[in-house]
């Protein structure tokens, strides 16, 4: 038995294989990853936010800056290069900006394209598919009994839950609808994509820093 | 020493393996409910989506319970989309380190210690593993700053968990009919 | 629920880790959270005293070269006449400081409580 994730909709739904999308994702990251310039790895992420932000994703702005300003914040704390600017009395310095952005833009990034690659009619193939496959098909029917949780009653309306849960592990889940081909434009658009990615980063090999500045 | 798991494979171990996809599922079910109760502060982490893990210890041989730990891990990656980021390397990296030691921590002090002195293991090893991941990662230097709350909060609310736990372990009837079963 | 003893070593445990880990964050860096700061042409650098790293600084005579090593910052070299600055002690403790004067570089040591001081300079 093969595991399958939930939703059907998603980024080039139709046109591409959810494994075709899958292989893009995993070409595209270390493209970017690689990437030293944070100004150009922030335009990377805008654009793979943009293709999700099309796809139907919903996009959680406050969660994103959030985290950057997060990250970019612990990293000022130690003051490192040339000050740039001095905000409230405390020092921003050019070295540790830079490395602030560099994992700020790293892990916005990587959840994006994570996001892009990874579609609902991914099947992950094996034994192991088909243990997760069922985790995910109890989580899903938890989910759907939750309100019977009673907060005066935790424990034992929890209990009572597990219980009802017995036997339905043999039950099948239903086959959401599949994309089975890669048509030539959703192949072109990802080798587009990825091929993009892959050019800026040897330009970046070529001419460090573009829009850093060094 | 400790508890032996109570769960012995019935048929080929099918009963278990459903055991297991429920219990990952469980952990899901608990990380999105964590994940949507509002907090006051936004990263305060309380790690309800542990507590299957926890009860699972005197339930599951060691290799099951990692089993869990892999579904859960996974689970979440694929369902909020960060599988392939670092969210899921901290998650991972936390999730194993803290079964790891809870499982060692059962193997080593039996039963005398309760699942409250377990769970503030898997607390400690499992944040301790999350900060050195932070420091290399994303926060440089600066992480060692917020290393002694982070650290002080994890065990406050595994002291809760491990309360809740227990309580959960006496008085579940669900569980007791999962061992009766063995 | 009556909690069992090892429940009591494990609480004690973690609580001793954060207190090391307090005592590492907090006071142990004293010394190598402090920051030098070097000044040149209008510019200012900072740089942690912890962290071992070599510095060329541009001024109206050319470049003069910081090194940080061992928790010291010192000056290796300078296109000054006499080298004054070359052959200063390295500094560590904030307040002292390092002066290469015809090629305009300052060197000194800023404690953690903030650079009040730093703004209102020249």
């Amino acid at each position: 038995m093969k595991g399958r994730i939930g939703r059907t909709d998603g980024f080039l739904a139709g046109k591409a294989t959810a494994r075709a999308l899958f292989a893009a994702g995993a070409l595209l990251l270390p493209a970017f990853l690689f990437q030293q310039d944070p100004l150009v790895r922030g335009l990377q992420f805008l654009l793979f936010l943009g293709l999700n932000a099309a796809a139907g994703r919903r996009i959680r702005v406050v969660q994103i800056l959030l985290i950057s300003a997060g990250i970019v914040a612990f990293n000022l704390v130690i003051p490192t290069g040339r000050v740039l600017l001095s905000v409230l009395g405390l020092p921003i310095t050019e070295i540790a900006l830079r490395s602030g952005l560099q994992k700020a833009t790293a892990v916005v990034g990587m959840i994006a394209i994570s996001q892009l690659s990874l579609r609902a009619d991914l099947e992950i193939p094996g034994r192991l598919g088909g243990l997760i496959g069922r985790s995910l098909f109890y989580f899903q029917l938890i989910m759907s009994r939750r309100s019977r949780i009673d907060r005066r009653n935790l424990i034992g309306s929890i209990d009572d839950l597990l219980i009802g849960l017995q036997g339905s592990g043999a039950a099948g889940m239903e086959p959401g609808s599949r994309t089975q081909k890669t048509t030539p434009a959703g192949a072109a658009v990802l080798s587009a994509l990825v091929a993009v990615n892959w050019a800026v980063f040897v330009y970046t090999l070529l001419r460090p820093y573009p829009l850093w500045g060094r | 020493m400790g508890r032996r798991p109570t769960i012995p494979p019935i048929d080929g171990g099918a009963p278990r393996r459903d055991l297991v996809a429920l219990l990952g599922g469980l952990c899901l079910f608990l990380s999105t409910l964590e994940y949507l109760i509002p907090k006051p502060i936004p990263f305060l982490r309380v790690g309800i989506a542990n507590l299957p893990i926890l009860i699972a210890v005197d339930l599951l041989p060691a290799g099951s319970l990692f089993l869990v730990v892999f579904l859960k891990v996974v689970g979440q990656g694929l369902v909020s989309g960060t599988l392939v980021s670092y969210v899921f390397l901290f998650s991972a990296v936390g999730s194993f380190s803290s079964a790891l030691a809870m499982v060692a921590a059962r193997r080593l002090l039996g039963q005398r210690a309760s699942l409250v002195g377990v769970g503030v293991l898997g607390a400690l090893f499992s944040n301790m593993a999350q900060i050195v991941l932070a420091r290399l990662l994303i926060f440089g230097e600066g992480a060692w700053l917020i290393a002694p709350p982070f650290l002080g909060l994890g065990t406050i609310t595994a002291v809760f968990l491990g309360l809740f736990a227990e309580r959960f372990q006496s008085g579940s009837r669900w569980l007791a009919s999962l061992r009766s079963r063995a | 629920m009556k909690l069992r003893p090892f429940d009591y070593l494990a609480i004690l445990l973690s609580v001793a880790a954060v207190g090391a880990f307090s005592v590492f964050a907090y006071a142990g860096r004293g010394k190598s959270g402090d920051v030098v700061v070097i000044e040149a042409s209008g510019q200012r650098w900072l740089y942690p005293l912890g962290q071992s790293r070599r510095e060329e600084v541009h001024g109206p005579l050319g470049v003069t070269v910081v090194v940080i090593k061992d928790g010291k910052a010192s000056v290796v070299d300078s296109p000054c006449p006499d080298k004054l600055c070359v052959h200063m002690a390295p500094v560590s403790k904030p307040g002292q400081w390092i002066a290469c004067l015809p090629n305009r570089v300052f060197v000194r040591v800023r404690g953690d409580d903030g650079q009040k001081t730093d703004d209102t300079s020249y």
